[in-house]
Parts: structure tokens; C-alpha cells; sequence
């Protein structure tokens, strides 16, 4: 999974073609450039190519990199420059992640599927090849409305309610503190399936699914009541309970 | 032989297309038609909600266009008549999402399989809009009796003209006739002299479709409903046949006892 491999030439910048687009990479390990001579060589190798680029989706992949809101827009100018759809950021780093924000551009945390292992530490145990940051549950303490998603490759918490057409993605498991009635997914990364949970303090999702498993909110919109509950995966299917059973 | 791609559109929002949109496609279904409804208003997706198909949404038009997944995937089937199929909307992504031609392709590709394709469009004159018609054969208008709604339909028109694609139709969406009486309503001759275009329909105010679209069941199902009636002659107007007009005055006491003998309009 690695692409920063030992043996391998370290290129600053790997860009290669994945299912959602365009994925430029800047490598982000201390003997990598500082930003400004990325930005430049960045600039060189769209120059090779500015008819292949030219309206190409990009997401742009900053590893653990910290960047000023100033340096992402430098980067963002770049792309517009060379008529590139930036259409997300991967970022590892909390401080870019908020500078994203406030320059208004769509983030994204790295999921497994579309990251780097970061370089191992030198005692390396040999465990199962889980992304940086893997321990990393994501809180979230706001409403998502209709067609705010968000996406985490671990587990999620989010204090808030997720309103009917939002959407929840998770590697791991999903915990509302709130009302959840938009469409939830939990255990997309397949190492966290067998653990995935989604509870909510008012569970009526439109759609739920963990893992490949999905199963829809009730056709009537009968209410449910207003209590606990907890969706969990037991012999293949989707099992929806009240909390109060459960004890870990 | 290929279907027929119809996109309903107002320019003004709130005047009901997506309620025509999903009335219409059951209508079209009740006749034994096979009809895909697509939403094309990326980003505030309705027409899932109004048919209660909300909850069935695995993939999207985006997901489509993009390549994740195939059209049939994406295609939800109606609860009631699985002839009738949605493609929904992304609510995540925007109208630049997709692309004219992409959109075209893709009621291409619908018409193929279905008699009719009824594209909902999003308000406005942009891109969603721009999007709505690429594919279209036909374009229906629908407008309420109000001087607001009638100027963007007359703006409408004039683009829909422009882009070359036939004459477009109205329906006059909303009406209540107790007001035109009085005076206090443009009628739908009123509407007609502004805007100069053939009618296909003329749609009663009915409370029984906001009752019907919480449901997220269509009212044409609404044997009482008048604008359910509407509906069913709007749908018979786009196969060809010959539909009187409904009295814009209100028999709704007699028409049960008219329906139980087969007498006046029948439905289908």
C-alpha cells in the first residue's frame, strides 16, 4: 500500500488517475520540498500536460503537510490557472484541514483507500497496515442539513442531528447525539466492519447500510419513539435495537 | 422506436413542477406507459420526496454521469407501478455537476428504454436549466395565474424558443376560480394573451395535493381530487387524444355520484 517505499526514487509529486479523478500527491515527509519549490515544479509538470489537465476533477492530496490558508490559495490559483477542477483536498493535518475551511475549499480526510501510509517508525510491529491517524475518531458538534455530508475514514461522533437528504460516511462506527433521519453509512473500511455500530438518541434514519448491508427507514412514517437505539450487523443482516439492552 | 423526453420547467420556483413532474409520470404509468421520471435539480433534489421513494436512493444521476454507477442501477421503481422509475438527484453536488451533453446523452439513453422521460428542472435560467433541456423533445411550462410567475414563464419561453426546441406548452397551475370571479386572479385567458403558447392543461388550486405530497403519494391516485383529474388529462393531451377542458367551476358535490355510473369525464 505503501508508495513511499524505500527502494524507490521519492518523487515530490506523484499524480496518477483514480475512480473519482485526477489525484495529485505532495509528498509530505521531512526531506520533501517546502511548499513554495512544490508549487513551482507543481506548475512545470501541468505546463507538460495543460491539454490533458485542462477540466480534469482533482483532489489534491497534502498528506500531513500543514498549510497556511494563504499557501492553499496559492495552490488553488495554480489549479485555476491551468483550468483544473480542484474537487477536494486530502489532508491529515488538523491546522489545514481549518485553513481549508476558511478558504471555503472542500476537504476530505484521507481514507484507506485514497492515502499513504506515512513512513513507519522505525519499530515497526508488523500490525495491520491501518492508515495515520487510525485512531482518530472524528466529533462533530453541529446539524448536518440536507446535503451536507460528512466523510471520515474512522469512527464518527457527532453532537447535532442529521437531517433528512445528509449524509454520514464512516470506517467505523457512527454515534449521533441527536436526531438521525438522513441516510448513514458505517464500516466502509473493510478491516472495521465487524465492529461497525450506528446509535442515535432518536434513530429514524432514511437509509442506513454498514458495510455492503443496507436496509431502509420505516415506508409509513410511523414516529418511533423517542429513545435510543443502536443498529449493529448479527449473522449477515441488520439488526436495529433499543440501547438500553447493551452493555460493552 | 425511442421515447419522448419532455422536461417540465417554470423559471419561477414554487409553482409546482415537481408536483406536475411526478403527477404526470403516474398518470403516464396508469395509462400502461412505461415512464422514467429524472430529477435534474442537483443540490435540492424534491421529486424523490413528493413520489416517497426518498429512503430507496443507493446511487444518483451524478453517480451516473460520472461512471459509478450504471443507469439501471440508479433507476428506483415506483411503489405502486414498477413502469414508473426515478433517477434521482445528488443533494451533495451542484448543477455544475453534469454537463449538457452529458444530460443529453442521458435521455438519450433513457428514451430508449422508456415511452416517456419527464425531466423535472430546477428554477431559473442557468445551468440546471440549460442542462433540463438539453435532452428535450418537448418542454411544458407551467405557470400560476400571478404576474411574478407568468414574467419568468414569458422569459422561459423566449429561451426554450431560442434553443430551438418546438413549441413549448402550458399549464396553468393553481387556479382558483372563486378569485378569477371576483376579479382578484388573472384568468387563464389572462395568462394565455400574455404568453401566447397552447395550453395542455389548467390545474386547480386542490388542497388535496398538499396532503397527497406529504404522503409522498401522487394525487392523481385521489379519485375526489380535481387536480388529480388535471393531471390524468394532461397525460391523455400528451398521447394525442382529445381532451375537453375541465369546468373551472366546482361540480365537485356531484362528481362521485357522476363517476359511480360512468357518467361525465372518466379517467382513464
Amino acid at each position: 500500500m505503501s508508495l513511499s517505499g524505500d527502494g524507490r526514487k521519492k518523487e515530490d509529486i506523484t499524480i496518477k488517475g483514480t475512480a473519482s479523478g485526477l489525484l495529485i500527491r505532495l509528498r509530505d515527509e521531512a526531506d520533501a520540498s517546502d511548499l513554495e519549490e512544490l508549487l513551482l515544479e507543481l506548475e512545470t509538470r501541468l505546463q507538460q500536460g495543460a491539454r490533458f489537465f485542462r477540466n480534469a476533477p482533482i483532489s489534491v492530496d497534502l498528506g500531513r503537510r500543514e498549510l497556511q490558508p494563504a499557501e492553499l490559495e496559492a495552490l488553488q490559483d495554480l489549479l485555476v490557472r491551468y483550468e483544473m477542477r480542484l474537487e477536494s483536498l486530502v489532508s491529515g493535518a488538523n491546522a489545514t484541514r481549518s485553513a481549508a475551511r476558511q478558504v471555503g475549499l472542500p476537504i476530505r480526510l484521507p481514507s484507506l483507500a485514497n492515502t499513504h501510509a506515512p513512513t513507519p517508525p522505525e519499530t515497526d510491529n508488523a500490525g495491520p497496515g491501518l492508515p495515520f491517524d487510525s485512531a482518530e475518531a472524528l466529533l462533530v458538534r453541529r446539524t448536518l442539513r440536507s446535503g451536507q455530508v460528512i466523510e471520515h475514514h474512522s469512527d464518527i461522533c457527532l453532537i447535532g442531528d442529521v437531517n433528512p437528504g445528509a449524509e454520514v460516511i464512516a470506517g467505523g462506527s457512527i454515534m449521533v447525539w441527536g436526531m438521525l433521519r438522513g441516510t448513514v453509512s458505517a464500516g466502509v473500511v473493510a478491516e472495521k466492519v465487524k465492529n461497525a455500530i450506528i446509535c442515535a438518541i432518536y434513530f429514524n434514519p432514511a437509509q442506513l447500510r454498514i458495510g455492503d448491508l443496507l436496509t431502509r427507514g420505516p415506508e409509513l412514517k410511523v414516529q418511533p419513539e423517542m429513545q435510543p437505539e443502536m443498529a449493529l450487523v448479527r449473522e449477515g443482516r441488520i439488526v436495529v435495537e433499543p440501547w438500553t439492552r447493551h452493555k460493552f | 422506436m425511442a421515447g419522448k423526453v419532455v422536461t417540465i420547467t417554470s423559471g419561477k420556483g414554487g409553482v409546482g413542477k415537481t408536483t406536475t413532474t411526478a403527477n404526470l409520470g403516474t398518470a403516464l404509468a396508469v395509462q400502461g406507459l412505461k415512464v422514467a421520471v429524472v430529477d435534474a435539480d442537483i443540490g435540492l433534489r424534491n421529486l424523490d420526496v413528493v413520489l416517497g421513494l426518498e429512503n430507496r436512493i443507493v446511487y444518483d444521476l451524478v453517480d451516473v454521469v460520472e461512471g459509478r454507477a450504471r443507469l439501471r442501477q440508479a433507476l428506483i421503481k415506483d411503489k405502486r407501478y414498477p413502469e414508473l422509475c426515478l433517477l434521482p438527484a445528488a443533494q451533495t453536488r451542484d448543477k455544475h455537476a453534469v454537463n449538457a451533453d452529458q444530460m443529453a446523452e442521458l435521455c438519450r439513453q433513457l428514451a430508449q428504454d422508456f415511452d416517456f422521460v419527464l425531466i423535472d428542472s430546477p428554477a431559473g435560467i442557468e445551468q440546471g436549466f440549460r442542462n433540463a433541456i438539453a435532452g428535450a423533445n418537448q418542454v411544458l411550462i407551467v405557470t400560476n395565474p400571478e404576474v411574478s410567475a407568468v414574467r419568468d414563464a414569458d422569459r422561459i419561453i423566449g429561451l426554450v424558443e431560442a434553443a430551438e426546441l418546438g413549441a413549448p406548452r402550458l399549464i396553468v397551475n393553481r387556479v382558483k376560480p372563486t378569485m378569477i370571479k371576483q376579479g382578484n386572479m388573472m384568468s387563464v385567458q389572462d395568462v394565455l394573451d400574455i404568453l401566447a403558447i397552447g395550453l395542455i392543461g389548467v390545474v386547480p388550486e386542490d388542497e388535496l395535493v398538499t396532503i397527497s405530497t406529504n404522503r409522498g403519494e401522487a394525487v392523481v391516485f385521489d379519485n375526489y381530487s380535481r387536480a388529480g383529474l388535471a393531471f390524468h388529462n394532461i397525460a391523455r393531451r400528451l398521447l394525442g387524444q382529445n381532451v375537453p377542458f375541465l369546468p373551472l367551476e366546482e361540480p365537485a358535490k356531484l362528481s362521485w355520484f357522476a363517476r359511480l355510473f360512468g357518467l361525465g369525464e372518466s379517467k382513464r
